[in-house]
């Protein structure tokens, strides 16, 4: 519940010793490790150096080469996995087994190889398929495509565009000479492709009378035979390409047994690249290497005891002031809380002593969510589909974190959803009217069913109250935040901070809302107008002394005025922001009625499938809405009137797998 | 100008209302699924695997389209039209119900496009580039969505208190 308390770690070991401390460090996973600031182009550090990064390298590129595989077969040997799959369980002994990872290896280079064999083929095919495309043309010739003609009547093979006249070509042959002839082949999309016969003697005047028609000589060099009997050896070949293309997929899909171990070995290459990458940032002397690091206070004993077991020299020390901005942010939490911590690192880490929000924010979190869905129905859906998915998936991190939250906030909706007598909205209510049943509840003034009690208060008929209630709901969160930091300020040694600006606060608002609403309650006594007014001063003039003590002049009073026409206007937008809660409150129940409305014109079964249709797009609609508005109150409304950001999060040394979950092992 | 609109009468005007709530809206959600969907064919074009995602994004902006004929067709409902009994309306009523429905008109029809001009660019940027990122996307989204509801529950307040 709290910000983990770290200390710095600075450790001096053997270098033959240093994978093996790593890998001890990383399995107990407590410990991240930091640049040291040294700086080793500095002629004093002379002889310090930074560890080799080979191991780097070949980590990487045996990375590329498993996820290579994977993708491979994700195409020939679709997984069976759906979202609902749970992770498969292993010891870090399995996963780290060298001979697991050998045979992953040699299984992934087969894929890889199964994959190029593939590539060529096709490649071929494609080759075969443009041979095949220029041999078309000619395959009503019954010439030898290698025909040359004699040394008097040389045969040529030859195009012209698809759009020339060829009966124009031939009569300007024709009349250019009578000793050629020319025999229509064929035709492709660009080209007509024919022979030309012709007595060497005639052939200039033949080129000449052919060139105003673009016609220009075919090479076919390399082929022996007719195009037709090229084509079935091409066919043949293809068809021989095909058969061979269809044997690797299958030997390809034939490996998707060994998918899990490939996915194992993908989890362990990636701890081998973070402890490289880790490693790059210890420092190296011929015999010895720097570890400068951070670790939670509590994981001290747990890590001496491993350090025990090693030739090395070390010191864990508590963070100094000074060093305080680049201490490592752990947020430590209970199961309720823990699941906020995707809002604080979506928005960003405390400083560190500071506060922890999430436990501070979780339950306006909760209540405002239930507040804006506040329906029994999509809090029941809600609930059962994150327990299902917790359940079932056993998502982690994020995932996890989201699903908890989401999972709480439908038991908020529910509980709403129980005063505001909401079951998809009126879906109970129509149903009743449409199938005619009396049904024992709370019913309406025009004797209608609305619901088993009768709801304390409804979106559509009290909207005063809802709007006064989710501004009374702002006052208190932002009155909450305005607490935490006065305590922060009272921590931190600036009480007259806190003084003369929260509580200055405090009792301006408290005071105008006395004042001027005092009197408006019936039976309140008289003076509760007169305690607010002087509240009210007592404010005011708490303010200004804090800018006057501050610049230790009376020219405080000028930045005063600023201050002031700042706070009333944030205090006022921000307390006026909190009208969402009644926006979605209204938004989600007007729209499902309105879906309920719809299909109930048309009788039973149209209301019914209008109904899920309608409140399905109004269940996804709202949950995006009030998650969305929920956090940014929490992030813009309450985190700003106390929050401190800027800690860095804490990235320890450790297993962190994407396929597997680890089964822990003593040490 | 009075006798013109005692010779259109309240029906015709409220009738205005509801067909103008029902084909901006309209219009609004085909120009943003429309303006998604031309970024989306790029995106599939290089990676098909993420149409679920480009389809999410795209049905956003398709929202608005049905909260005009929401409101269209809630203020038929209530008119009576569907008991058959259609309530007689005076110039008065017509012209409430004719403004009562100008929040969703222009708030569907400009929310729309907005929305699908986020809902594009998340396609183009985030799903191309990030595709894990893409809920990021969806809540950019989620939050222009917020007006175009707003806009609904508008009309639909005045609506209920216009008659």
């Amino acid at each position: 519940m709290a910000i983990v308390k770290m200390k710095r770690l600075r450790l001096l070991a053997l270098r033959p010793e240093r994978e093996q401390l790593l890998r001890k460090l990383q399995s107990l996973g407590c410990v991240e490790i930091r640049e040291p600031a040294i700086d080793l182009s500095d002629p004093e550090w002379e002889g310090l150096a930074k560890p080799e990064s080979a191991g780097l390298e070949q980590a990487k590129e045996q990375s590329l080469l498993l996820n290579g595989a994977l993708e491979t077969l994700r195409k020939y040997a679709p997984s069976k996995d759906g979202l609902f799959t749970p992770r498969p369980t292993v010891t870090e002994a399995e996963l780290f087994s060298d001979r697991a990872y050998a045979n992953g290896l040699d299984a992934a280079r087969r894929v890889t190889e199964g994959e190029q064999a593939l590539a060529a083929k096709a490649a071929e095919r494609a080759k075969l398929q443009t041979q095949k495309a220029s041999l078309e043309p000619w395959s009503s010739l019954d010439v030898p495509l290698d025909e040359e003609g004699t040394a008097t009547v040389p045969v040529h093979f030859c195009s012209v565009p698809s759009k020339t006249d060829f009966a124009a070509l031939e009569a300007a042959v024709g009349q250019a000479t009578e000793l050629a002839q020319l025999i229509r082949a064929g035709s492709d999309r660009e080209l007509q492709y024919f022979l030309l016969i012709c007595h060497h003697s005639a052939l200039s005047e033949c080129n000449e009378a052919m060139r105003p028609f673009g016609a220009s000589r075919v090479t076919l060099r390399g082929w022996t035979g007719t195009a037709a009997e090229n084509i079935a050896k091409l066919d043949n070949r293809i068809a021989a390409l095909e058969r061979e293309t269809e044997q690797c997929k299958a030997d390809l899909a034939a490996f998707g047994g060994k998918r899990d171990a490939l996915r194992r070995c993908v989890d362990r290459v990636s701890q081998e690249i973070s402890r490289e990458q880790n490693k790059a940032r210890l420092i190296d002397t011929d015999a010895a290497f720097v570890l400068d690091g951070w670790l939670p206070a509590e994981n001290e004993a747990g890590l001496e005891k491993v350090l025990d077991g090693f030739n090395c020299a070390w010191e864990i020390a508590e963070p100094t002031k000074d060093e305080y901005p680049e201490v490592p942010i752990k947020l430590k939490n209970n199961p309720v809380t823990a699941p906020f911590t995707a809002i604080t690192e979506m928005y960003a880490m405390p400083a560190y002593d500071t506060v922890d929000p999430n436990p501070l924010m979780a339950p306006f979190f909760i209540l405002f969510f239930g507040f804006m869905m506040n329906d029994i129905g999509y809090g029941v859906l809600m609930v059962l589909g994150t327990a299902f998915f917790l359940a079932k998936a056993r998502p982690k991190g994020g995932m996890k974190n989201m699903m908890s939250m989401f999972f709480m906030c439908g038991i908020s909706s529910i509980f709403w959803g129980c005063l505001t007598g909401s079951f998809f909205g009126d879906f109970l209510a129509k149903l009743f009217e449409l199938t005619g049943a009396s049904v024992p509840g709370y019913h309406d003034a025009a004797g209608a069913f609305v619901w088993f009690w009768k709801p304390l208060f409804t979106p559509i008929n009290d909207t005063i109250t809802v709007m006064i209630g989710s501004m009374i709901l702002g006052v208190i969160q932002v009155f909450v935040g305005m607490a935490v930091s006065v305590e922060e300020k009272f921590r931190h040694g600036n009480p007259l901070d806190a003084v003369t600006q929260e509580i200055a606060w405090y009792c301006i608002l408290i005071g105008t809302a006395l004042a001027i609403g005092g009197p408006m309650i019936p039976g309140a006594p008289a003076a509760l107008g007169t305690v607010g007014i002087v509240v009210l001063v007592l404010g005011v003039v708490l303010l200004p002394t804090g800018s006057i003590i501050r610049s230790k002049s009376a020219l405080g009073a000028v930045t005063w005025i600023w201050d002031a026409y700042q706070g009333i206007s944030g205090y006022f937008s921000d307390i006026l922001s909190y009208l969402r809660l009644m926006a979605l409150m209204m938004a989600g129940s007007i729209i499902a009625s309105v879906f309920n409305t719809l299909g109930s014109v048309f009788g039973l079964v149209p209301f019914i499938i209008v109904a899920i249709i309608g409140n399905t797009l109004n269940l996804v609609l709202n949950l995006l809405g009030c998650y969305v508005h929920t956090m940014r109150l929490q992030c813009l409304e309450f985190f700003g009137r106390f929050y401190q950001d800027g800690g860095k999060p804490f990235r320890p040394l450790a297993v962190e797998t994407k396929y597997v979950d680890i089964l822990k092992e003593e040490h | 100008m009075v006798a013109f609109f005692e010779m259109v009468g309240g029906q015709a005007l409220a009738f205005i209302g509801f067909a103008l709530a029902v084909g901006l809206c309209c219009i609004g959600s085909a120009k943003g699924t429309g303006m998604v969907g031309e970024a989306a064919t790029g995106v599939l074009s290089e990676t098909p695997e993420h149409f679920t995602k480009c389809m999410i994004l795209q049905a956003l902006p398709g929202t608005q389209g049905l909260y005009g004929l929401a409101a269209g067709f809630f203020g038929l409902f209530t008119l009576g039209f569907f008991s058959g009994s259609p309530a007689q309306l005076t110039v008065g009523d017509g012209m409430a119900i004719l403004f009562a429905c100008v929040p969703v008109m222009l708030g569907g029809l400009l929310s729309a496009i907005a929305q699908g001009r986020v809902a594009a660019a998340s396609v183009s940027a985030i799903v191309a580039k990030k595709p894990d990122d893409y809920m990021k996307g969806v809540i950019m989204c989620g939050i222009v969505e917020f007006y175009a509801i707003l806009s609904l529950v508008g009309t639909i307040l005045m609506l209920m208190y216009a008659l």
